[in-house]
């Protein structure tokens, strides 16, 4: 599963997810492209098992590409612990995504074979998402 | 040479962040300028300008014609805002130019033909490339630029930018562009890579199978 190797502080306040995403909203290294439409916490194992999904789906043959890493760490406390005595441990990471963000690209593969690993991938995914295609291509199509 | 349209525009008196009420009625913010001229604030009707675009594409001269004015001005559609997620179009920059003089511009590159690489399956070929500058006249500017990848025969030949064949009066915007790698061969993923994914994920999957067989003590 995908984690940071070293972080700097092991906690972080949880932060806001508003409006759209301009960063990464661009299918920039493959074809056809899987796009949030949601903002969501993407947790590394919904990555990886999206991730899974995808390969699977295309088999030998195109290239993935992850565009989201989950850099952002979730702390939970025990459980029947009593409220206080401080936060909780780090027990996931998770990516925060924005509606616009590319999460998945992909490369190598007919526009049909796209389609079906990323509604594959869609699936193990707590968002809407949408296909996209690279711009530029689009209109090759 | 492409064809050229005329649109008509209106000058724009509504500006900065209150020109969010304008493409609620339909209107697109825009802005024209040029080496010559100053930028001047702009209105165009949503319908009216797509109706243009979809004829003309992102590379042909628009003759732009504002209400009150009695000249035209030569344009190109220099940069197009488009919303993330609808795609509606937020904002366009157009470029004033002069049709006498060279322009650079970014044309979309196009592949036809196949690889004799791909047809043997060794391969596929990798489009690195999806734009590339060029320097030509307003009137000359193609609106893509074709690529023969069959011309590509081994599996570490490249296509750069040097390679083109571009249409007479069009030449590369610099010579960085020259070295530009438009396509290249990927080979196919190693067979042992994935069979070793495969065998990893197996064993996981075997042996969550296992924890949830095992009593609970």
């Amino acid at each position: 599963m995908l984690m940071p190797g070293k972080v700097k502080y092991r906690k972080q306040q949880r932060g806001r997810m508003m409006g759209s995403r301009e960063k990464g909203s661009r299918v920039s290294f493959g074809r056809y492209g899987l796009q949030a439409l949601e903002p969501y916490w993407i947790t590394a194992r919904q990555i990886e098992s999206a991730r899974i999904a995808i390969t699977r789906s295309v088999k030998r043959g195109g290239n993935i590409w992850i565009r989201i890493f989950p850099d952002k760490p979730i702390t939970k406390k025990p459980a029947e612990t009593r409220m206080g005595k401080g936060k909780g441990t780090p027990e996931e990471w998770v990516a925060v995504v924005g509606p616009g963000r590319i999460l998945f690209e992909i490369d190598g593969v007919t526009r049909d074979q796209a389609k079906g690993a990323f509604r594959l991938a869609s699936h193990k995914l707590p968002i809407k998402t949408r296909f996209v295609v690279r711009e530029g291509l689009d209109e090759a199509e | 040479m492409p064809d050229t349209e005329t649109l008509e525009v209106d000058l724009r008196s509504i500006k900065k962040k209150k020109v969010g009420r304008l493409r609620r009625e339909g209107i697109i913010p825009a802005v024209i300028y040029g080496k010559t001229t100053s930028s001047t604030p702009i209105q165009v009707g949503y319908k009216d300008f797509e109706a243009v675009y979809k004829k003309i594409g992102g590379t042909s001269i628009l003759n732009l014609r504002i209400k009150g004015e009695d000249r035209q001005r030569d344009t190109l559609i220099h940069t197009i805002q488009r919303h993330i997620l609808s795609q509606k179009i937020l904002h366009i920059d157009f470029l004033e130019v002069d049709v006498g003089k060279p322009v650079t511009v970014e044309v979309p590159i196009v592949f036809k033909g196949k690889s004799p690489v791909e047809e043997a399956g060794k391969g596929r070929i990798g489009q690195e490339a999806t734009y590339i500058y060029v320097k030509a006249l307003p009137m000359n500017i193609p609106s893509e630029i074709e690529v023969d990848v069959s011309i590509i025969e081994n599996t570490d030949q490249v296509i750069h930018g040097s390679d083109l064949k571009l249409p007479e009066g069009v030449t590369l915007a610099s010579d960085s562009e020259k070295d530009t790698v438009i396509a290249t061969v990927v080979l196919p993923r190693v067979a042992e890579e994935v069979e070793i994914e495969e065998k990893e994920e197996e064993e996981v999957e075997e042996a969550e199978e296992a924890e949830e067989e095992t009593p609970e003590e």
